[in-house]
């Protein structure tokens, strides 16, 4: 937390370095969030990309009221969800001539980076509505709150919270019907 | 275990790190942005600046002056030049390098050049491979040095970064080169690439720094350095295999000795070892109480707290207080609420102390702290930084009485006392004995910006002097042959 406001004293300055390190510092749990939203690591990319654009732009008015890793967590979750929405008007169009399997857990990058407990895991989240993997990965992964994330989704708490139980129930169903298997 | 029962510690064990491809495309946004927002923002100082001047009739003749001038001799003066363009990439190139490996051959006076072999894995670690077959790892984060000797079989481990290992770190120097200007020294072909030269250069720097960069790639090709040592010793260094992000194991910057070398450590016995140990904490103190500070600047519109009780207040823990080095000692540190404007090498932060001893750790506004051995140099710093803002508070006394008389300043500095500025103003910190530590002269109308209008009063020259400009900057020249010469300009007005 010191060393955020650290890095973002700095940053308002237009200290190039102090960028760098706030990039270095949450690029990898940024990518993994994305990766999980999207199950693509090359657009879970774009967005870390897109993300980090935006914010260099704010380089002088930024003003850090909570923690940066929530506020990074939660623009990344912003454009993931805006990215999935286009994704899914475009597959919507092109239904009949899309490879929807172009990157997914069983994908080689995929593949070669988890372990098959964590591929299973991967697998598994794909299957759950957007809606529903957002708020568990949001909470599990990057510990959000639920009230922030119902704010950010503009839902009720209670909406937040029934998602999150489903994705649970859903997805120890679904691991447990793979580990049976 | 089965997977399903504990899914929330299975998500946060999902890691994916960033490809090499984002890294590059973010740093060059990065980069490319911060180029632009400087360029921005240069450019709004400037119309501040000249929404200031135009307020006052006198500084309107001033810039009437520069504006003139600058016609005339054609001078593009707001603008960036082409050099500075293309050597900016070649400097990105340097700035994002993840590794760097290079040869440099080092000659000094009347010896025989010495190859030396670098390697450089960012941010910390280097690793110097010497003709006599040592090898020097050096980690700038730990502050540690390990010298490995095949010959003897012996390691040597030191505590603290080797500072004769900055010579072979060209690529560090560089970036930590200051205010620097460039200029194209023209085309050479370097093993059968032809090169683009950039001329470094500083005011009062008599060194010479050339880089020759492929123009195709932006990156350097070779690195030509003639320098001197801190005993005035001419050092040339040509660095010359620049390999930009190669792969570099890991294993080659271990600090551990290997099997079967002898170690010594050269910090000696335990209680240096110990003393060290309290010099580092104390300094890891100053450095929470600086960042401390600096939030709370940053909540305060930038302003710094009036007493580290403020701090106090907004839970820094007491402790942190005290020195580690002085326990006895109820308020540790000193601490000197840093004026505005704030430059980085402002002293805020210094450790309380009776005698001086070795040294003392000395904070500064940016946040780093430093070790400082010389109490003359550390006294001489506070004598110099209340000098200049006390030269500071004379000329804005002087600019202020002449918007009030027609444009006119005062004929002595005793005519600003005491309605404008306090006596005390006029007593310079490091020679108080003087009746007038300050040379003013009236300057001349129509007035020059840069027209010298005040200086320290001296015997010798010693290090140099601060000197006070009629625009109201205050600049600390070394060179007195750059001095007079600035005192016997002629006033550029037509």
């Amino acid at each position: 937390m010191l060393e955020d406001k650290l890095l973002i004293w700095k940053f308002n300055r237009g200290n190039r370095n102090a960028l760098r390190g706030i990039y270095e510092k949450h690029k990898d749990n940024l990518v993994t969030l994305a990766a999980a939203l999207l199950n693509d690591v090359s657009s879970a990319e774009d967005v870390v990309h897109d993300v980090f654009v935006s914010f260099i732009e704010s380089s002088r008015k930024f003003r850090l009221t909570g923690s940066l890793k929530g506020y990074l967590a939660t623009c990344v979750a912003n454009k993931s969800r805006n990215k999935n929405k286009a994704k899914q008007i475009h597959q919507s169009i092109t239904l009949d001539e899309a490879n929807p399997a172009s990157a997914n857990s069983n994908s080689p990058e995929f593949r070669a980076i988890f372990s098959e407990e964590l591929r299973q895991l991967s697998w598994a989240l794909q299957q759950l509505p957007y809606e529903q993997r957002e708020v568990l990965i949001l909470h599990s992964y990057s510990g959000m709150r639920f009230k922030t994330i119902a704010q950010q989704q503009s839902v009720s708490i209670n909406t937040v919270q029934g998602r999150y139980r489903y994705a649970l129930d859903k997805l120890r169903s679904m691991l447990d019907g793979e580990a049976r298997k | 275990m089965r997977p399903a029962d504990n899914i929330n510690e299975l998500i946060k064990k999902l890691k994916l790190k960033a490809s090499a491809d984002l890294d590059k495309r973010v740093h060059d946004d990065i980069y490319a942005a911060l180029a632009k927002s400087q360029k921005t923002e240069s450019a709004r100082t400037e119309l501040n600046i000249w929404r200031t001047i135009m307020k006052s009739r006198i500084t309107k003749l001033a810039a009437a002056a520069v504006i003139i001038i600058t016609v005339f001799f054609g001078i593009n003066y707001f603008g960036g030049s082409m050099e500075n363009v293309a050597f900016a990439k070649v400097m990105q190139n340097i700035q994002n390098a993840r590794t760097l490996t290079y040869r440099n051959v080092i000659t000094r006076a009347s010896q025989d050049p010495q190859v030396v072999d670098t390697m450089v894995l960012e941010p910390h670690l280097m690793r110097v491979e010497l003709p006599d077959g040592r090898v020097w790892i050096l980690d700038h984060g730990e502050g540690k040095t390990l010298i490995l000797d095949s010959t003897n079989k012996q390691t040597i481990i030191s505590s603290t970064p080797q500072k004769a290992l900055n010579l072979y770190d060209t690529f560090r120097n560089f970036r930590n080169i200051p205010d620097f200007s460039v200029s194209n020294i023209g085309r050479r072909t370097i093993d059968g690439v032809q090169a683009v030269g950039f001329q470094l250069t500083r005011e009062n720097d008599d060194n010479v720094r050339i880089v020759w960069a492929n123009p195709r790639t932006s990156l350097p090709i070779r690195i030509e350095q003639t320098v001197k040592d801190e005993n005035g010793q001419v050092i040339k260094t040509v660095t010359t295999n620049i390999i930009f992000d190669a792969d570099l194991d890991q294993s080659l910057f271990r600090l551990d000795p290997p099997k079967g070398y002898t170690q010594r450590f050269v910090d000696g016995p335990n209680e240096r070892t110990v003393k060290l140990e309290k010099r580092v904490q104390s300094a890891s103190n100053m450095k929470q109480i600086l960042l401390r500070c600096i939030m709370y600047a940053s909540d305060n519109n930038g302003r710094w707290p009036d007493s580290l009780q403020d701090l106090i207040q907004r839970r820094l823990p007491s402790d942190i207080l005290i020195n580690p080095r002085q326990p006895e000692r109820e308020n540790g540190y000193i601490y000197i609420k840093p004026s505005i404007p704030i430059s980085p090498q402002q002293v805020v932060l210094y450790e309380a102390h009776d005698s001086w001893g070795d040294g003392i750790n000395v904070g500064f506004v940016d946040g780093h702290v430093e070790f400082i051995e010389k109490e003359s140099m550390f006294r001489n710093q506070l004598k110099d930084e209340r000098t200049a803002k006390n030269m500071l508070k004379i000329l804005l006394a002087c600019i202020v009485y002449a918007q009030d008389n027609k444009g006119q300043w005062p004929d002595s500095l005793q005519e600003l006392i005491p309605r404008r500025l306090a006596r005390d103003t006029l007593i310079h910190p490091r020679r108080p004995e003087r009746e007038n530590g300050y040379i003013y002269i009236k300057p001349s109308t129509p007035i020059s910006p840069q027209q010298v209008v005040l200086y320290e009063a001296h015997d010798s020259w010693g290090d140099g002097i601060n000197v006070g400009y009629a625009d109201g900057h205050v600049q600390f020249i070394k060179e007195e042959s750059n001095f007079k010469n600035d005192l016997q300009k002629p006033i550029e007005v037509r």
